[in-house]
């Protein structure tokens, strides 16, 4: 049974087990062994993949992308002198490909290829709340409202979707999304606010 | 603290929503197979200096690489010309660094200081430095403004060795 992408802890930079590790296979992978960057990708796909994929919502197209970071991260490896995690300078240069992917995508039509939802939402009492027969649409299923949902996001800019993919998604703290985007934290807190402003006007029927 | 109730709550615990969109099963045990499959592959675009990415655009494009060399070469002629010019113009043609044709001065000088007669005529001119500029980007001397201006006049000696002109 797969468990939700981001079910797991945010990811920190002060994670107090994962971070001499990470510098260990670093280390490694850095004089070219290619098993501790199996290792390196097999612990952080599943974040790079799930913010490539809500800034996309298009699996194919964050299934690439998130491939792109990890070899690009690779090829940049010798360069990585460690003033950062390594996970922080990996999503920025997952997150800084996916920014010029969707500017290239701009003038596209945007195609939708969204993942199915894991049976465990059904059980989400959270969830199960929206859509129980409080809500204005309580024939809504939870595909539909996975569709608006991201049609809703994909409506915001894309730095504003970033620091809301980050933040309410990803579970990331304001002070770690500013290191990856380069910002500063009253920037990332300003964007979150207009980004969930905006979102509230866009899902009303769902938030009274 | 925010109510339970307050519409940002709600639009967050919907955006959980999202942590349940998974991929097909099995993909993050392929992702990394492909990823070090292309990495090993080397079929990958990998972080190279701009001057191998230049040089792979010209060889796998002859076309842009021969519009290049040509242009180059339309530079390398056109400042080769100007420097020319410039050189030309600190350094006038023979006349005026032999002191024939004084490039600022009317003063009348003979062509021939070495063996002067009396009533000879003797050619005189008075280029100035726009005016040779002028020749040399002109070298067919079809317009009359690009040729320096020559005069001819009868010139006297003096035993003194003076020259007046008449």
């Amino acid at each position: 049974m797969a468990l939700p992408i981001l079910a797991s802890s945010p990811p920190t930079e002060t994670a107090p087990q994962a971070e001499p590790e990470d510098t260990l296979l670093v280390l490694r992978s850095q004089g070219g062994d290619l098993a501790a960057f199996d290792q390196l990708i097999r612990r952080h796909q599943e974040r790079v993949y799930a913010t490539v994929y809500h800034m996309t919502a298009n699996h194919e197209d964050a299934a690439d992308l998130t491939q792109e970071a990890f070899i690009k991260a690779y090829n940049a490896l010798p360069g990585f002198k460690g003033d950062s995690g390594f996970f922080t300078w990996l999503y920025r240069i997952a997150v800084n490909r996916t920014l010029n992917f969707l500017k290239q995508r701009r003038n596209r039509m945007i195609h939708l290829s969204l993942n199915d939802i894991d049976f465990n939402a059904e059980h989400d009492p959270d969830l199960v709340a929206l859509t129980s027969e409080k809500t204005p649409r309580r024939d809504l299923n939870l595909t539909e409202l996975q569709e608006r949902l991201n049609t809703a996001l994909l409506k915001l800019s894309e730095s504003h979707r970033m620091v809301v993919v980050l933040h309410d998604i990803q579970g990331v703290p304001h002070e770690e999304i500013a290191r990856i985007m380069d910002c500063n934290t009253g920037t990332v807190r300003s964007r979150l606010f207009y980004a969930r402003q905006q979102l509230q006007g866009l899902l009303s029927d769902y938030l009274k | 603290m925010q109510p339970p109730d307050d519409p940002e709550q709600r639009l967050v615990r919907l955006l959980a929503l999202k942590r349940y969109e998974t991929p097909p099963p099995g993909f993050f045990g392929q992702l990394p197979v492909r990823i070090l499959v292309n990495l090993r592959a080397g079929s990958v675009v990998v972080d190279v200096p701009w001057w191998t990415r230049v040089l792979r655009v010209l060889v796998h494009e002859p076309m842009i690489g021969l519009s290049y060399a040509a242009l180059g070469l339309g530079a390398v002629l056109f400042g080769i010309s100007v420097l020319e010019t410039a050189i030309d113009v600190q350094n006038p043609p023979i006349g005026l660094t032999q002191g024939l044709f004084p490039a600022a001065s009317p003063e009348l000088v003979l062509a021939d200081p070495q063996g002067p007669t009396p009533g000879m005529i003797y050619r005189v001119a008075e280029p100035t430095p726009a005016m040779w500029l002028q020749s040399s980007l002109n070298p067919l001397g079809q317009s009359s403004a690009a040729t320096p201006v020559f005069r001819f006049e009868t010139i006297e000696f003096t035993p003194a060795g003076t020259t007046s002109a008449r």
